[in-house]
């Protein structure tokens, strides 16, 4: 029996979402040399000498910095072999003037929790996320450390999108050599977690070398033991200049033998987008 | 048939003799069979031994139960529900800063386990904190364990909430829970990582004053079970061997007497397990008990063939060696046999046993009779011959001392032959009113005594958390989406109300307490109510966490699963509430379905399953037992008599565990198949010594006290070999195996009494022909022609009639019949002579001459007194016969008896027609 149970999806649905759509990737103030020159479109790494934090900057520098609109499509298939889709709207928009990333993520189908609407907001020390019930009318905010559970019944989980996509790491990484992965030179970047979860403890990332997008994960426990993988469809990687994005991948939990397939729509770019969206009072509000 | 059996002793004589003249060749094969074995076990290589050991408990389930496929279901949909550690932290205040301190040092430690996969704790979840429109789940961190007003808050939403109420820490705040889950995926692979024992170690590791520890659950009690019966493997057969050598030693004095039982278990143990390598089979539980039974056993096979050869070690005609042995040989070939058959047959009864592992162990144990028989019967006699030169001057021990009181013992079960067939009757039945009461039961923990740290640790946990023993109820809707329905989680909600008022339930966790405790934290409704429409229950799945709430209701809401902790582990207390759960379930609607699950019900149902098997193992092993014995006494009423000695030792064994309240499980019931089998070997033993003597004394009282005085020894020390052997398990941890070695040493203790006391006083009143003796008994050439009263009979016929009634040896100058004695007996002579004669005025006055074939005494038979004496002339062999005996061969051979009784009217009619009225009338006598 588990105890960890409903609460610590709240923050996690979002941030996998935030992932999804390389929100909030969209780092407001670059922090280094590194990342102010990638953010300014410099040119392409050079694969033999590039540094682990320039790879990282390169895959950060994907991500979108304008408000946007997504489709998402999120397609689990349980132990039990049943099948269950999950269809969402995020809706991204940066705070004007702090620039926080602020995403909306409104649940579309299915019918019974249709409405169901979460709000994250990027901020110092820590983010902050609502979260909306349509049958209860209740606003509730919710903070919580434990962000390495599954959530609505897909296997993602808010800390493995968030450690993947380098946002908030905590641990050492270093380059160890490269590989191809579908027909794609790919960087390999071994992250040796700093508070290792029960579900894993490393990670190893396979970066594409011309995108700087990671098309394969894998999750590691602490016998080295591979317990999930997320792999993108490199079919699908695109370019929204100056954005490369993937809209296809799939999530494998080996341990619980479930996996999850993530369907993204096109990125489409919505400048004028309420600021209504992003109000803990209104969020769930149809605003747009 | 008869001419079957002529050949088969023939054909056996020849054997015999072959294998005497062949020692060096019996060694040179037994030596290439070992060294093949040798080959094919060790792989001298890697320096390994190719033969796998599967240490789960997997095999004491029997497949195909009723509860398989809902088992299977729920693992497919659910995980293993069953398969948590418990840790328990027990000190003044769990929620105190050092306690919290502990724990989380603990919670630590164990994470750090290899397998661990996760570990919930006080101080690892992440706990609710709620109000004001904000909810924390944060896990406690070690700066806030001084927080004497956050730990209240923390305590009290710990004790309301349905969810975790009593589950981390108990309601009194002195006991706290650690929950640990295992990446292992069996328990071979749980004992192989040693997972469990390191959670065990590491836990009882930080135990220190005021604070007490203790670790349970069901891979701990399975991890346990596992290394103590591997262990115990490891020393009991050298402990059994080690033991029985010293009872060899003081039995036989010699070298022989150990050395060679022991080259000889060891080859037959070789050969087995060479044989189980081949046929790429783990030992497994069950089957790792095959070993020191067969070691035990080989031993007392042995012990028999050695005391016979001793005793004809010490025979003055038998100094050629090759001709001891093949009288050995001859001797010992139709028991050894026979008991190896039946042995076997004990064993293989079991085979109608519906746990593969009982049927697997059957099947080793009876290779391992077979390769063991065939030793004691090629090698074993192939190295006394090579080996024994010279006979020993001196009996062997105990030797007087067992004749001695051997012809006591006989003497007085014949003397008080109805008072101890009385007293065994009385037993024997009163033996089956006390099976009566036999119950069916197992425990899963009980197989631990009571000092164990695993039953201590277990009772302590259970008697804290209320339960440990889970057990779950898969329940099936009709439609997708089914327990979205608030009327269908009313009713789960009522059925957990239900199964908490049930004294064996400690706790109860469901969907319905998941979606009460996520309606209490997220929508604020404190008073614990169960969402009220579909909408919000979907809702609150929908934000649930997806792992926790994917092991109580299944991704479409169809099908959903109640956890219960049972504070009994008894299968027979299991049973119990089963019914009563399974009866509750049965008012569901029939949108419904439930079923109960779990390893608990697994256990209970196989234990039904085995126990209810047993009759008919039983059953089969005593007919085909009864089967045996027929075929050896050439009848299947003798074989039924012969039967009964084993009837009432099965009887005494049931009614032992009715006694003294020992359930009847898997354990049990293989006691009693095994018993059975080498119980009745000395009964066979002693049997066919009966057979002989009876024979050769024609008198069943007398073959009773020579044959009891033959075996004695030999079956003394089986028996004591046997059960010597099984009582070295009684010195092991696993009380199932304790129980084991009592019940097997008590019922070979109660078989060797009745083979001392019942079988003689029983078998001295039963006139016992076998078809061997039949055909051994010699009444002399062309039996129909030389004596009148076979005229007509076939010679199986005649000597049929010839061993229903008494052969008698009567030496010469003794008078056979006394003139004026009442009749009733009718004598024919087989040889030698006799004369009739009569006092006249103080005169002797001879009468008659008697020889071959003639007939005396039929005069008294019809009534009358004797006429005139009888006095043998030479030494004389007589058939004598009486009304009992005509009666008894009328009833059983009918066609025999009209034929005897037609020539005995022949007889008498040719009597009437002599002459000479003085011979005449004498020779009625």
């Amino acid at each position: 029996m588990t105890f960890k149970f409903a609460r610590t999806g709240f923050a996690a649905g979002l941030a996998a979402l935030v992932f999804a759509t390389g929100a909030l990737a969209a780092d407001p103030a670059p922090a280094t040399a590194v990342e102010a020159d990638v953010a300014a479109g410099l040119p392409a790494l050079n694969p033999a000498k590039a540094s682990v934090e320039q790879i990282q900057a390169c895959s950060r520098a994907n991500l979108a910095a304008k408000g946007s609109l997504r489709d998402v499509t999120l397609k689990s298939k349980g132990r039990d072999g049943k099948e269950r889709t999950l269809k969402l709207k995020l809706f991204w928009k940066p705070a004007k003037g702090s620039g926080e990333g602020r995403l909306n993520a409104r649940v579309v189908e299915p019918k019974e929790v249709a409405g169901s609407s979460y709000l994250l907001i990027e901020a110092q020390p820590k983010e902050q996320l609502y979260f909306y019930l349509p049958a209860a009318n209740k606003v509730q905010q919710v903070s919580s450390d434990d962000l390495t559970r599954p959530l609505w019944g897909t296997d993602l989980s808010y800390n493995d999108l968030k450690q993947l996509q380098g946002l908030a790491v905590s641990g050492t990484t270093k380059r160890a050599g490269d590989e191809v992965i579908e027909s794609r030179k790919t960087y390999v970047l071994e992250t040796k977690l700093a508070d290792a979860t029960p579900q894993y403890s490393s990670l190893k990332s396979y970066v594409d070398q011309q995108s700087c997008v990671p098309l394969k994960t894998d999750f590691l426990d602490k016998k080295g033991k591979v317990v999930k993988t997320l792999d993108a469809d490199a079919k699908t990687l695109s370019q929204l200049d100056p954005y490369w994005f993937v809209t296809a991948y799939t999530l494998k939990d080996l341990s619980r033998g479930t996996q999850t397939a993530i369907e993204l729509s096109d990125i489409f770019l919505l400048e004028q987008l309420s600021e209504k969206n992003f109000d803990p009072t209104s969020f769930y509000l149809a605003n747009e | 048939m008869s001419s079957a059996s002529i050949g088969e002793g023939e054909r056996r004589a020849g054997i015999a003799a072959r294998l005497a003249r062949h020692p060096w060749l019996v060694i040179a094969i037994a030596v290439a069979l070992t060294l093949a074995s040798l080959l094919q076990l060790v792989d001298f290589g890697q320096r390994r031994l190719r033969l796998d050991i599967d240490p789960s408990l997997d095999p004491l389930i029997a497949p195909n139960l009723p509860a398989t496929p809902v088992d299977e279901a729920v693992h497919a949909r659910f995980g293993a529900p069953d398969d948590t550690v418990l840790v328990l932290f027990q000190s003044d205040n769990v929620y105190s800063p050092d306690s919290l301190g502990r724990i989380d040092a603990l919670t630590k430690s164990l994470q750090k386990i290899d397998d661990v996969a996760e570990v919930q704790s006080l101080t690892s979840v992440a706990l609710p904190r709620s109000g004001d429109g904000r909810l924390s789940l944060r896990r406690l961190t070690s700066d806030e364990y001084g927080d004497d007003r956050l730990l209240e808050e923390l305590r009290r939403n710990i004790d309301t909430d349905p969810l975790l109420r009593g589950q981390l820490a108990t309601l009194d705040g002195r006991s706290a829970a650690i929950r640990v889950s295992l990446s292992t995926t069996s328990d071979r692979e749980t004992l192989e990582s040693g997972v469990a024992e390191a959670i065990v170690y590491t836990a009882h590791a930080l135990q220190s004053e005021g604070i007490r520890i203790s670790v349970t659950g069901m891979p701990i009690v399975r991890d346990a079970t596992s290394r103590t019966v591997i262990e115990q493997l490891r020393w009991t057969v050298p402990a059994i061997t080690l033991l029985l050598t010293g009872l060899l030693a003081l039995a036989f004095r010699s070298w022989r007497g150990v050395w060679l039982p022991l080259v000889t278990i060891g080859l037959s143990l070789l050969w087995t397990m060479a044989t189980l390598s081949a046929i790429g089979k783990p030992l497994n539980l069950i089957t790792s008990l095959a070993p020191p039974l067969l070691a035990t056993m080989g031993l007392a096979y042995c012990a028999h063939v050695l005391t016979e050869f001793e005793a004809l070690l010490r025979e003055p005609q038998l100094r050629d060696r090759q001709r001891r042995i093949a009288v050995l040989l001859k001797e010992i070939a139709g028991p050894v046999t026979l008991t190896g058959v039946t042995t076997g047959v004990g064993l293989l009864a079991l085979l109608t046993n519906d746990l593969p592992a009982i049927r697997e162990f059957a099947l080793l144990s009876t290779l391992g009779v077979f390769y063991t028989v065939i030793l004691v019967l090629t090698f074993v006699p192939a190295m006394l011959g090579l080996t024994v030169r010279r006979a020993p001057r001196k009996a062997l021990p105990g030797n007087a001392a067992f004749e001695r009181g051997a012809l006591l013992l006989g003497r007085f079960d014949i003397r008080f032959r109805r008072g101890i067939l009385w007293t065994a009757t009385i037993i024997g039945l009163l033996a089956i009113f006390l099976s009566l009461r036999i119950t069916v039961g197992d425990r899963f923990v009980g197989a631990f005594s009571e000092k164990s740290e695993v039953r201590e640790d277990y009772e302590r946990v259970n008697e804290a958390l209320h339960g440990v023993t889970p057990l779950s109820i898969y329940v099936e809707g009709a439609v997708p989406g089914q327990f979205l329905e608030p009327q269908s989680l009313q009713m789960l909600d009522e059925l957990e109300d239900w199964l908490r008022q049930q004294p064996e339930v400690g706790s109860v966790t469901g969907l319905v307490d998941h979606l009460r405790s996520l309606n209490r934290t997220l929508t604020g409704q404190q008073g614990g109510e169960l969402p009220a429409t579909r909408e919000l229950v979907s809702q609150l799945l929908f934000f649930g966490d997806t792992e926790t709430l994917s092991q109580f209701v299944d991704s479409d809401q169809e099908t959903t699963l109640i956890n219960l902790r049972l504070t009994v582990d008894d299968t027979a207390d299991i049973a119990a509430v089963l019914a009563r759960i399974d009866a509750r379930l049965e008012q569901f609607p029939r949108s419904l379905h439930a079923q109960t699950s779990g390893q608990a019900v697994l256990m209970t149902q196989s234990v039904d399953r085995v126990t209810s098997g047993q009759l008919e193992s039983i059953a089969l092993a005593l007919f085909v037992i009864y089967l045996c014995l027929s075929l050896q006494f050439a009848s299947l009423w003798i074989g039924l008599l012969a039967s009964l000695p084993t009837l009432l030792q099965t009887a005494l064994y049931f009614g032992a565990l009715g006694l003294f309240g020992v359930k009847l499980n898997a354990t049990t019931s293989l006691v009693e198949c095994l018993v059975l089998g080498l119980a009745v070997d000395d009964t066979i033993h002693y049997l066919a010594r009966f057979n002989a003597a009876a024979r050769r004394t024609a008198s069943e009282t007398t073959a009773a006290v020579a044959a009891l005085s033959a075996v004695l020894r030999p079956i003394t020390l089986t028996k004591a070999i046997l059960a010597t052997g099984f009582l070295v398990l009684v010195t092991g941890d696993l009380q199932n195996q304790v129980l084991f070695g009592w019940l097997a040493a008590f019922t070979l203790i109660a078989a060797w009494l009745v083979d001392v006391f019942v079988t003689p006083a029983f078998i001295s009143g039963v006139r016992i022909v076998t078809l061997w003796d039949s055909l051994r008994l010699n009444l002399g050439r062309n039996v129909q022609q030389t004596i009148p009263l076979f005229s007509g009979l076939s010679a199986r016929q005649s000597k049929l009639f010839a061993l229903m009634s008494r052969v008698e040896m009567i030496p010469a100058g003794v008078l056979a019949l006394r003139e004026g004695d009442d009749g009733g007996d009718v004598y024919v002579v087989i040889d030698g002579r006799l004369v009739a004669w009569t006092q006249r005025g103080g005169e002797r006055v001879p009468l008659n001459t008697f020889k071959r074939g003639d007939v005396f005494g039929e005069a008294g038979y019809f009534g009358q007194k004797r006429t005139a004496n009888v006095e043998t002339l030479t030494k004389v062999r007589v058939l004598r016969f009486d009304d009992a005996d005509q009666e008894r061969i009328c009833r059983r051979h009918p066609k025999l008896a009209a034929r005897i009784f037609l020539n005995l009217n022949r007889i008498q009619a040719e009597r009437r027609s002599r002459p000479e009225p003085l011979e005449l009338e004498a020779e009625g006598i």
